[in-house]
């Protein structure tokens, strides 16, 4: 089933056009990744999902229903971190997540737990009668979050949630994405920091200009580019190196030698590294270094748009 | 159910705002306290008041005029002169004309009274003074009607006790505002107006803080969302109000009347007007700091020429005009008059004027609230 | 617009000057002095241009006003409304707001409310309507005008264009023409002749020796079959290769671009050409040639790089200029990149439009 689904979605600020006849589908399970650079319209395209922009034409479907028609059962299922803390600094956090989890209809003993369960979620439970004005930044980014999940919504968006945080609480966000996934939550996670989407999401929609301009798993966006991959061997001497018995391991398209670096341009699918290896050390040649230049998002965005992520 | 929700967090967080309390609680105690002490001398009643010079013409038979001049004998000893116009005066032309503070016809069917307009607090006393005369004599005139033969009696009660007119008009010369008094209502008054500022950063604040994100992704009516802002808001400006009431009315023993349910009504329309107008411009203007300095630009107008800060008497014409236009004199005047006079109509015309600018306002707010994107 | 609110100023006059007259109050003398002098500050509001300089003249006209109520007549208070608005609408966005401020004397005037109200209502009316239909007016006539323009600069080029491909085409076919009579000489043109020599001799020995001529036949038939052989291969090789038309058509293209408009134009390929479809060739060549002609139109660049590059599953090319760009990053598509985005989108392509580091254009279209 399709948690979310666009069809020609498209945003305009005046004459602008920030997201641009745009279409995708997110099925139930799944974790799904924005990744573009700053302006590329993802926060704009959440704020549509949310309600919080009108749009300029196209459809959004939260559950197989238009939101325009049905838009307390998305709001009910939907749980947004937004990009900028949106909690009320001189309320505990407790009262925080109590107040927001409160507008989803929850009450009394219930929302008591829930709320409660949220703060467990994030490790907050210990802190939960403490200001927020007095957190650290990463704490903060954790309440955030507990605030969108206290209702238990099915999809969870989360809009570049580790914005200027230490590694830590970085860390400690990106595991609990994967156990709200785990815990049958479908997850939308917004970046512009490769490695994240790269680490925890199953399928990705690179976004530029306010557009798709390439969506799937992480393999399926590398191969855009390229099917192989670059293995970089350096030896202590090239003297007895047979190339052709090299050629021979399976997947190997060609090799070639600058210095004591040979440079093995392989296919990507197939996994040879453990032969390359086994034929260096058969014919008691030393490595000294092995290196694997496979293509990241990255590369994946910059071969495309031809602009890093972060610029 | 929300709505309440929405209220109780707008009155938590901003109770929790030390910045605001201060402002909206020990700013204007202190303020009494400054300039209830310092300026007390300009609040003299005897220098104030002065000499009172009523004009009077009769037109009546015996029967009334004995008690009206024994009442305007006992009136001569509160410092309240009565004069018998001379034929061809016009009196009502010569209040005008500032000669005299009030013009009284008397005729058998009862009494005129022509107050200067000018000078409304001499005016007025006269008028207290003589509403309480009329009163016994209407008593009187009950009584002969009715029972021929206890006319006597009460007229002697009448007569023997003609101090009692003031009593019963309250307009008793302790009852005029001291300095601390006039401060109490002044300051609560102007505080009550400056329920704008924290009204105008009512939705504002939420989109500064990007909490409004949340309370539109929730599933709840914008209008909750609307309306439970107004009613913390009122909630709260309105305790501020009545903690500063009662600091006045206990710690500096301001005089706050016996109606203390009409003054709190008459204050709770301004605070609601405040809290309207404070949410209005906070939509007709778009930019964040346009709104708080034309806000501060008019509280500041609106208190200074409703008298907040110090007491404007005598104004006319143009002066008298921008007063008007000040809602803390509307509601200051209308306290007045209820404090001091016991005139609970006062409060009929400031009360309807608050709720209906009030209602103006937030009808503004509301369409504008509606159309917007987000809040 | 301002010829309607002079009107109605003037009605207005004329209106408290009948009043007056009818009212019989004294002071005859100044009030048409404070007539004339209204009129007379008003007269220049239309004839400057500066700002403040009218903003000072509302002010005169503010206090005049304020002292003729004051001092000779409260009718002169119909005069405010008009001006109020024409000072305020310039600081309000919202009108209804004003109308209400407009009205507010009213609650402070004694008698003539009516009247007042009337006036109020109708400067009101008369102000902003005549704003509304005035501010319409000059965008219809900026967009006509814009239009006009756009029409000539179009139906120009689109002569232009019709013109040289007429030209072209033509020279395109007589150079064809060439190539393949010179093609069919070299070739076949050899081996006919070969044959026919033989065809004439073993004619002649016919009748002498019939093994020589049958042989000498043979020769001619072999001849023959080679020359059908070298026209097929001829043909075929003349036939040319997708990869290379569309290649060399737009390296043509480009050259000649570059030296009719004096740019540098580095023009890069990478990677497998050989998949790139004709129609795909077809879209990429539209797309390059408008991209060519915005940068020309709008970013006074001196330099435009194209680069093809073919990846694994996709092809990308990016026109790229050194011109000025858009600061702000927010590009504003008009009709030419529209059209491109169409027509890439027809072939299940996307269309990157940057401006962030001068001005480029990137066409990525899927391998199948
Ligand atoms: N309210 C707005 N008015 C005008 N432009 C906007 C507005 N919100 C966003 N934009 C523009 O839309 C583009 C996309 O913004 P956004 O969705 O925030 O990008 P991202 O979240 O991917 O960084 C940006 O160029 C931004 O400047
Ligand atoms: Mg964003």
């Amino acid at each position: 089933m399709n948690v979310l689904e666009i069809k020609n979605l498209t945003k305009k600020f005046g004459d602008f056009i920030a997201v641009d006849n745009m279409s995708l589908a997110v099925q139930e399970g799944e974790i799904f990744g924005f990744l573009g650079s700053n302006g590329a319209g993802k926060s704009t395209t959440i704020n549509m999902i949310a309600g919080l922009l009108q749009t300029n034409g196209g459809e959004i479907k939260i559950l197989d229903k238009n939101i325009a028609s049905h838009s307390k059962l998305a709001k009910m299922n939907i749980g947004i971190v937004p990009q900028d803390l949106a909690i009320y600094e001189d309320m505990t956090a407790y009262e925080n997540v109590r107040f927001f989890a409160g507008l989803y209809g929850l009450r009394g003993a219930e929302l008591k737990e829930r709320v409660e369960e949220a703060l467990v979620f994030v490790g907050l439970l210990d802190k939960q009668k403490s200001l927020p004005k007095d957190f650290s930044g990463g704490m903060k980014r954790r309440l955030n979050i507990a605030c969108a999940i206290a209702h238990r919504p099915k999809l969870i968006i989360m809009d570049e949630p580790t914005v200027g945080i230490d590694p830590q609480s970085r860390n400690y966000i990106l595991t609990s994405v994967r156990k709200l996934n785990e815990m049958g939550c479908t997850v939308i996670y917004t970046s512009h920091y490769m490695e994240e989407v790269e680490e925890i999401c199953s399928r990705i929609a690179i976004m530029d200009h306010g557009k798709v301009i390439a969506e799937g798993t992480k393999e399926q966006l590398k191969a855009i580019i390229t099917d192989t991959r670059d293995i970089w061997v350096e030896v202590k001497n090239t003297e007895n190196l047979e190339e052709a018995a090299l050629k021979e391991i399976k997947g190997v398209n060609s090799i070639s030698i600058e210095e004591n670096v040979i440079k093995i341009n392989s296919q990507s699918e197939v996994n040879n590294l453990n032969h390359i290896i086994q034929f260096f050390i058969s014919r008691l040649i030393e490595i000294r270094s092995l290196q694997e230049q496979a293509p990241n998002l990255e590369t994946v965005f910059l071969t495309l748009t031809g602009r890093n992520l972060r610029d | 159910m929300n709505i309440f929700n929405i209220a109780l967090i707008e009155f938590k967080h901003t109770i929790r705002d030390v910045r605001t309390l201060v402002f909206m609680l020990a700013f204007p105690i202190v303020m009494m306290l400054i300039l209830g002490t310092a300026l007390s001398t300009t609040f003299d009643k005897n220098i104030k008041i002065g000499k009172i010079n009523v004009l009077y013409t009769e037109k009546t038979d015996i029967s009334f005029s004995s008690p009206f001049h024994g009442f305007i004998k006992e009136a001569k000893k509160q410092d309240i002169h009565f004069k018998k116009a001379p034929h061809g005066l016009d009196g009502k032309k010569a209040v005008k004309q500032n000669h005299y503070d009030a013009y009284v016809v008397v005729t058998d069917k009862g009494v005129q009274f022509y107050g200067s307009e000018r000078n409304s607090i001499q005016a007025s006393i006269a008028e207290g003074m003589l509403s309480a005369f009329t009163d016994k004599y209407n008593l009187i005139t009950e009584v002969a009607k009715e029972k021929p033969d206890q006319v006597q009696t009460v007229m002697a009660s009448v007569s023997t006790t003609p101090g009692s007119y003031v009593k019963e008009t309250s307009l008793n010369a302790d009852k005029a505002p001291g300095s601390m008094d006039y401060y109490a209502v002044a300051m609560t008054t102007m505080i009550a107006l400056y329920s704008a500022i924290s009204a105008s950063n009512l939705i504002r604040g939420e989109r500064i803080r990007n909490t409004a994100v949340r309370l539109v992704i929730a599933p709840i009516n914008k209008m909750e969302i609307f309306l439970g802002k107004i009613l913390g808001s009122l909630a709260l400006n309105l305790v501020c109000i009545m903690l500063v009431m009662a600091f006045s009315r206990f710690v500096f023993g301001a005089d706050w009347g016996v109606h203390p349910g009409m003054v709190l009504l008459i204050l709770f329309t301004e605070v609601f007007l405040a809290v309207s107008f404070g949410l209005g411009i906070s939509y007709i203007i778009k930019a964040d700091q346009g709104t708080r300095t034309i806000l501060m630009i008019i509280l500041q107008l609106s208190s200074f020429f409703g008298g907040a800060y110090f007491r404007i008497e005598n104004a006319d014409g143009i002066l008298r005009f921008i007063m008007n236009l000040s809602p803390l004199t509307w509601a200051r005047e209308a306290l007045t008059k209820i404090i001091y006079n016991n005139d609970l109509t006062a409060a009929l015309p400031v009360i309807s004027l608050n709720l209906g600018i009030s209602l103006l306002f937030l009808l503004f707010a509301v369409v504008a609230f509606r159309r917007r994107e987000g809040l | 617009m301002e010829i309607w609110i002079i009107f109605s100023k003037l009605i207005i006059i004329l209106f408290i000057g009948f009043s007056y007259v009818h009212s019989e109050t004294g002071n005859l003398a100044w009030s048409i002095l404070l007539i004339l002098l209204y009129i007379s500050m008003n007269i220049p509001l239309y004839l400057v241009r500066m700002e403040k300089i009218k903003l000072c003249i509302h002010l005169g006209s503010f206090i005049l006003i304020c002292y003729s109520i004051q001092e000779v007549n409260p009718l002169f208070l119909l005069l405010l409304p008009m001006n109020f608005y024409e000072v305020s609408a310039a600081f309000f966005e919202k009108r209804w707001p004003l109308l209400l401020v407009g009205l507010l004397p009213l609650f402070f005037m004694e008698g003539n409310q009516a009247v007042y109200g009337l006036t109020a209502l109708f400067s009101f009316l008369v102000f902003f309507m005549t704003g509304r239909y005035t501010e319409r007016l000059t965008t219809y006539e900026n967009k006509l005008d814009k239009m006009r323009l756009d029409m000539q600069r179009l139906s120009k080029s689109l002569n232009e264009n019709q013109e040289y491909v007429r030209q072209s085409e033509y020279t395109y076919r007589l150079e064809e023409r060439n190539r393949i009579s010179q093609e069919i000489h070299d070739s076949i043109g050899h081996s006919m002749t070969g044959a026919l020599i033989q065809m004439e001799a073993a004619k002649t020995l016919m009748a002498i020796d019939q093994a020589k001529a049958a042989e000498l036949l043979q020769n001619a038939i072999n001849i023959s079959k080679e020359g059908i052989e070298d026209i097929r291969i001829t043909l075929k090789n003349m036939k040319p290769p997708t990869e290379q038309m569309g290649l060399q058509r737009l390296k043509l293209q480009l050259e000649e671009f570059s030296i009719q408009h004096q740019l540098r134009m580095p023009f890069v390929y990478k990677g497998n050409i050989d998949l790139i479809t004709p129609i795909q060739w077809k879209i990429i060549t539209e797309n390059i040639t408008e991209a060519l002609t915005n940068s020309l139109k709008y970013s006074g660049a001196t330099e435009i790089s194209i680069d093809i590059h073919v990846l694994n599953k996709l092809v990308r090319v990016e026109v790229r200029d050194n011109g000025s760009g858009i600061g702000s990053g927010k590009v504003v598509k008009g009709l030419g990149i529209v059209g491109m985005e169409e027509r890439t989108a027809s072939i299940k392509g996307t269309i990157i439009v940057d401006g962030t580091n001068g001005f480029s254009v990137t066409t990525l279209l899927p391998i199948v």
